[in-house]
């Protein structure tokens, strides 16, 4: 009895449209929160939840006071698959709602495997340079870099923010020391100590630390600025301190000696590494004629274009693509986006890129979802069709 | 029941557990400062010419920098020593030594001086087989009467439409010990002329300058007041606009960025009393003339004088503001007719307070 209400429950049209009214309702409250909250942080709270809490300023305590997206769309999921198996029947007249019906399970699926799996990071350069890499926008590392037995090769051991953020101790065996963890900042600012303002002791003892100021400021969540972070770690060798050191994503790499062995230390945004590398050649910035102005001396941009060459050792590929507005580059898994354009400040006329790096393993799963929806639909009112016309030729 | 309650579980532990991050290990190919050969670009960047050179004894190579393309470390006593570092610009606007040599001393923390004490300064040397001008800065800081620790000898050679910097700097006595290692350094410089990628390895070094130095220098986001006219920058100015008052009467607003302390406060109000040919201050009276002002990024220092525009002989009222911030200093300066600047005074501060100076932006 109490499993056939939990069923009845669970396959009622009832619950569908609750679902997609909570859905709505999410959209809507979700995408006006990100206008105090920050994309990001109002993504996580809003869409990547099970419920939206709320507290007090300051209480510890918090309750849930709305479902959030991920108990939204398993809900529906699963509403969906025990609706289509409780009515399913095996006949050709269904055909067209079984699939319609597969490829919305397909589409709340593969958003679903999107916001898990999907990666977003940038790379950025100037003409003639080459990348390796792209870099995340919003997570950083700490990076140790030494030299390896391949001369053309470094090793890097990075410890990511969110392990950090634990504090403490944090020990590793390719690393000769320990990194203790004494200060960690998400969002900050160094400058040159300045002899009259900064009376303060300065932030750390060795590498930059000494010559420099470090001011936390509150958390950026507007999207056109960046949090840049900041963190004091004592780095603790086999013979004792070796003093601390302060990492900020705008301080160059800082040497640490330890014995004949030198790292290289840096806080710098995640990086993730490519089997092969872009170059970007040129850049072409075509502005609206007629739209530069002293108020606007940039212009409405009407294109924004990068010619790049993708060079892969591993199989000798090296050829050129243009990237630009609705024509990203797909190469090993990954999208490359046209993103931001500028130009290199010592040089006026070198030309910036920035291209967003994608990597989306679903990418597929909407556009098969939208054609089996499509198709499903066709099918059904295609046979509908037949119907009508066939019983109208009887009459 | 119970298998699928341990269903669900794992499908909550995928969903929230996903995220842990370990610290990872990884090799990575090193980093070229990689310079296209594309017959494509329009603007191709600046290749600038392998260097070679003898390297004096006890002078420890550190690989190129922000803005140089290689340095050097010379170890002193008690932690002290001198740096050494060579810097390719592209054009080559050394023919105007003053204001080179006075952006170097300002960066440096040394007050301007005018062009006759920089002829007065200034020597010839060997550079490869060329000759080139050379600075020695300490004689012009001991006649300003400033006690001198810290020294620079800088030689400035264009060649090839790029201008190169070769500077020493450090402990005083440190750098006249050295001078003469430094003069065989230049004289011991080759150039070779390369193409394609570069690389900085053994005693040679060649490349572009770091882009990282672009981000740094970046100019930043700001709202202009509408009546301002932009108009294209001087050279090491950032950004210029034109503030019109009606008749004749107009003021400018100029901002640029240094590294560092860029010549500290007081040298910057009285490289500014200067250009409204006011006497030097102290640096104690200097600091008087200073009132601190809020910015949203930090603390900024503000100075407004009146005096004549040097240059015009006119009635001129200067309003500056000095900015340390993320290693480098900001200058505002808002000069021009007393009238115009009182005008527009109200509107030159807020948009400082418009912009946004961070390099991650």
């Amino acid at each position: 009895m109490e499993r056939n209400k939990i069923i009845l429950f669970l396959t009622s049209l009832k619950l569908t449209v609750v679902c997609l009214s909570l859905g709505i309702v999410l959209v809507f409250l979700g995408t006006l929160a990100q206008v105090s909250e920050g994309l990001y942080i109002a993504q996580n709270r809003w869409f990547r939840s099970f419920f939206i809490w709320w507290g007090p300023t300051g209480a510890a305590w918090q309750i849930p006071i709305f479902p959030g997206g991920y108990l939204v769309g398993t809900v529906l999921v699963v509403n969906l698959v025990l609706t289509h198996i409780k009515r399913f029947q095996l006949t050709w007249k269904k055909l067209g709602i079984h699939v319609t019906h597969v490829g919305i399970i397909l589409l709340l699926l593969g958003q679903l495997a999107t916001d898990l799996l999907s990666r977003e990071t940038q790379m950025s350069f100037a003409e003639g340079e080459s990348r390796h890499y792209s870099s995340s926008s919003m997570s950083t590392e700490i990076a140790f870099v030494t030299n390896c037995e391949n001369p053309d090769e470094e090793e890097v051991v990075a410890i990511p923010q969110s392990v950090l953020a634990e504090k403490g101790e944090i020990r590793h065996e390719k690393l000769p020391f320990i990194v203790r963890v004494e200060q960690l900042h998400i969002n900050s600012r160094v400058r040159q100590r300045a002899p009259m303002m900064d009376t303060n002791p300065p932030p750390a003892t060795a590498g930059y630390g000494p010559k420099i100021t470090l001011v936390p400021v509150p958390e950026t969540r507007t999207t056109d600025e960046r949090n840049l972070p900041a963190a004091v770690l004592e780095l603790v060798g086999p013979q004792g301190s070796l003093g601390t050191w302060v990492g900020q994503v705008t301080l160059d790499e800082q040497e640490v000696k330890v014995g004949d062995r030198s790292w290289r230390m840096s806080l710098r945004f995640e990086r993730e590494y490519h089997r092969f590398s872009v170059q970007l050649l040129k850049t072409t910035h075509e502005v609206y004629p007629g739209t530069r102005s002293s108020a606007n001396p940039q212009g409405i941009p009407k294109n924004f274009q990068s010619r790049v060459r993708i060079e892969n050792p591993k199989t000798r590929e090296s050829r050129e693509v243009d990237i630009y507005m609705n024509n990203p580059l797909r190469y090993e898994g990954l999208t490359f986006y046209q993103y931001q354009m500028g130009s290199d400040e010592l040089d006026r006329n070198r030309g910036t890129s920035v291209l967003q790096v994608v990597r989306n393993p679903s990418w597929l799963t909407p556009y098969l979802a939208c054609v089996l929806v499509g198709g499903g639909l066709v099918i059904q009112f295609m046979m509908h069709l037949a119907g009508f016309i066939k019983k109208r030729r009887i009459a | 029941m119970g298998r699928r309650a341990g269903l669900v579980l794992l499908l909550a532990a995928f969903v929230t557990g996903c995220s842990r991050e370990e610290i990872r290990v990884y090799r990575a190919p090193k980093e070229k400062t990689a310079v296209s050969t594309a017959s494509t670009h329009e603007h191709a960047p600046r290749n600038f010419p392998k260097l070679g050179w003898q390297l004096p004894p006890s002078w420890e190579e550190r690989g190129p920098g922000r803005m140089s393309i290689a340095s050097f470390w010379i170890p002193g006593n008690e932690g002290q020593g001198a740096e050494v570092s060579v810097m390719p610009m592209p054009g080559e606007s050394a023919s105007n030594l003053s204001l080179l040599v006075n952006i170097v001393r300002q960066s440096s923390g040394l007050t301007p001086i005018g062009d006759q004490e920089v002829e007065k300064l200034a020597e010839t040397v060997q550079i490869g087989e060329s000759s080139a001008r050379l600075v020695d800065l300490s004689g012009a800081t001991a006649s300003s009467g400033e006690a001198q620790t810290n020294q620079i000898v800088l030689a400035v050679f264009p060649r090839a439409g790029t201008t190169w910097f070769f500077k020493m700097a450090g402990s005083a006595s440190l750098v006249a010990s050295q001078k003469t290692a430094f003069l065989d350094f230049l004289k011991s410089i080759e150039f070779h002329e390369v193409s394609g990628q570069t690389e900085v390895a053994g005693n040679s070094a060649s490349g572009t300058l770091d882009a990282g130095s672009s981000a740094s220098s970046r100019k930043p986001k700001w709202e202009v007041p509408q009546s301002w006219q932009e108009v294209p920058p001087t050279e090491f100015l950032l950004a210029k606009f034109i503030l019109s008052g009606g008749a004749d009467s107009r003021a400018e607003v100029t901002v640029s960025v240094f590294g560092g302390a860029a010549g500290g406060v007081a040298g910057n109000v009285n490289r500014w009393r200067k250009q409204l040919a006011l006497p030097e201050l102290s640096e104690s009276e200097a600091a008087k003339q200073v009132s601190p002002l809020d910015l949203a990024e930090g603390k900024a220092m503000l100075v407004d004088m009146s005096g004549q525009d040097a240059k015009t002989g006119r009635k001129a009222r200067l309003v500056g503001v000095i900015f340390p911030q993320g290693g480098q200093t900001w200058f505002y300066k808002l000069m021009g007719d007393e009238a115009v600047a009182e005008q527009e005074k109200a509107a030159f501060l807020k948009f400082i307070q418009t912009a946004r100076h961070s390099n991650g932006a």
